[in-house]
C-alpha cells in the first residue's frame, strides 16, 4: 500500500467509546491505519492521507460519499471521472466548475487544502458553517451584512488580499481567488500536496 | 526540536492549582507534586500570568496514564474560552493514554467547543515519558522525550491563545513547562517570510 488522499466525511463519535464526542473520520476511526487529516471547518467534511491496509482500502473505494484520489496526484482525470468529481468536490463546499481533463489530481487536492484554511478560520471567528443558507453561487453583495463581515474579517485575519472580489463576485469565485494566495506548502502524513 | 524560550516553569507545590491558571473545563487537584484530573472527562487550565507568543509550547511530565482506566495527559496550547460558556473553549492538545492510535494518541483541537481529531499518533507513552507539543504559526508538532513523532500537522483555526495543562478523569502529570518558541531558520528572516508562514 502507498499513501493516499481521500474526502471523506466527518462524523461525531467517542473513540473508544469513552472520550468527549468529537468529529473523526468516517469508516477510517478505529482501524490500526496512521492518518492525518484537514477539516472543512464546520462542515462535515474532510481531506485525509492514510496509508491504508487492504479491509479499510476496499472500504473507503465502495463507499459512495468518499471521494479516492489516485496514488499518483500528478495524473489527469477522464472525462467521465472529472464528472463525478466535480459533483463530490462541490458537495463538500469546495468550488470544482473550473477544473477540466487538463488538470490535475494535484491541483484538485490543493485547492480542497487551501479552501479548508479558510473554512477553518472561518468556523473560529464567525462559529457558523460559511454555507449556511447559501450555496457556492451565491453573490457577496446578496449576504447579510453579519455573513459579509465574518467572511472579511477572516480573510484579514488571513492577512488574504481582496481586492480583486466585489459585490458582484460569488462565493466560488471568492474561494478561488483566496485559495490561490496561500503558499503551497500543502502536506498531509508526510504527503506533499 | 525548535528554539524554546522558558516563560514558567511549574512544580505543583501545595495542595491545589495556583492562580495562575485558568480553568477552562473540569477541574484539577494537586498532591507531592503532581497535578491529577478530576474531571469525569476533560480538564483544561491555561495560563493566565504570563504573556505569550503565538508561537508556543506546552511540556509536562506524565505521572500516570491508564488504558484501563481510562486516564489521559493532555498537553494543550493555544487556548482560550472555557468549556460551554460563550463560544466554547479553543486550542490545540496532544492526548494519550499510553496506547498508540486515535482515540488512545492523537492530535487535536477544539474549536469553539467542537473537538476534531487531526492525526493519530504511534509515540507509545508511558509513564516518566515528557509530552510536548508545540504550535508555530499553523504547524503543529508533537514530541516524547524531545523526540518527535507524527508528520508535520497544519491547522488554520486557533491563531492566538495561551498554554496549559489537561487530564483526562485521572491522569496525572509533574513538571510542567510553558513558553516561546522559534524555528531556527525564522532568525534574522524578513518579516515577509514569516508573515507568510504564520498566516
Amino acid at each position: 500500500m502507498a499513501l493516499q488522499l481521500f474526502a471523506v466525511p466527518l462524523i461525531v463519535a467517542s473513540p473508544g467509546g469513552t472520550l468527549h464526542a468529537r468529529r473523526v473520520p468516517k469508516y477510517i476511526n478505529g482501524t490500526a491505519n496512521s492518518w492525518a487529516l484537514t477539516d472543512i471547518g464546520l462542515r462535515s467534511w474532510c481531506l485525509i492521507s492514510i496509508n491504508p491496509d487492504a479491509s479499510t482500502l476496499t472500504t473507503l473505494n465502495g463507499a459512495a460519499d468518499v471521494h479516492a484520489f489516485p496514488v499518483n496526484l500528478d495524473t489527469s482525470p477522464t472525462a467521465g471521472a472529472l464528472t463525478t468529481m466535480k459533483t463530490k468536490i462541490e458537495t463538500i463546499g469546495v468550488p470544482a466548475n473550473d477544473f477540466t481533463t487538463a488538470n490535475t489530481f494535484r491541483q484538485v487536492a490543493r485547492r480542497i487544502f487551501q479552501c479548508a484554511r479558510f473554512y477553518q478560520r472561518h468556523h473560529r471567528l464567525a462559529n457558523v458553517d460559511v454555507l449556511n443558507s447559501i450555496t457556492l453561487d451565491t453573490a457577496f453583495s446578496s449576504l447579510s451584512a453579519g455573513v459579509k463581515q465574518t467572511l472579511l474579517d477572516t480573510a484579514n485575519d488571513l492577512k488574504l488580499n481582496t481586492s480583486s472580489l466585489s459585490g458582484a463576485s460569488t462565493i466560488r469565485q471568492i474561494l478561488i481567488a483566496i485559495a490561490n494566495q496561500f503558499p503551497n506548502d500543502c502536506e498531509l502524513l508526510g504527503l506533499s500536496i | 526540536m525548535n528554539i524554546h524560550y522558558i516563560v514558567a516553569t511549574d512544580n505543583f507545590p501545595g495542595i491545589a492549582l495556583s492562580g495562575n491558571y485558568t480553568v477552562a473545563e473540569g477541574g484539577f487537584a494537586v498532591a507531592a507534586n503532581v497535578c491529577t484530573g478530576t474531571n469525569t472527562v476533560d480538564s483544561y487550565a491555561f495560563r493566565n500570568s504570563e504573556t505569550y507568543s503565538p508561537d508556543q509550547y506546552s511540556k509536562s511530565n506524565i505521572s500516570v496514564i491508564l488504558q484501563s482506566s481510562n486516564n489521559y495527559v493532555e498537553q494543550i496550547v493555544r487556548w482560550s474560552g472555557a468549556f460551554g460558556v460563550g463560544a466554547g473553549q479553543s486550542g490545540y492538545l496532544v492526548y494519550t493514554d499510553g496506547a498508540n492510535g486515535a482515540g488512545n494518541t492523537a492530535i487535536s483541537k477544539w474549536v469553539n467547543d467542537v473537538q476534531t481529531d487531526l492525526q493519530s499518533l504511534s509515540p507509545s507513552f508511558v509513564n516518566g515519558s515528557d509530552i510536548l507539543i508545540e504550535v508555530i504559526g499553523n504547524n503543529l508538532f508533537v514530541y516524547k522525550n524531545g523526540v518527535r513523532f507524527g508528520s508535520n500537522q497544519t491547522d488554520n483555526s486557533n491563531a492566538t491563545g495561551k498554554p496549559g495543562i489537561g487530564a483526562y478523569t485521572g491522569g496525572a502529570f509533574n513538571t510542567a513547562e510553558f513558553g516561546n518558541v522559534a524555528y531556527p531558520f525564522m532568525l534574522n528572516k524578513p518579516d515577509a517570510l514569516r508573515s507568510q508562514i504564520t498566516r
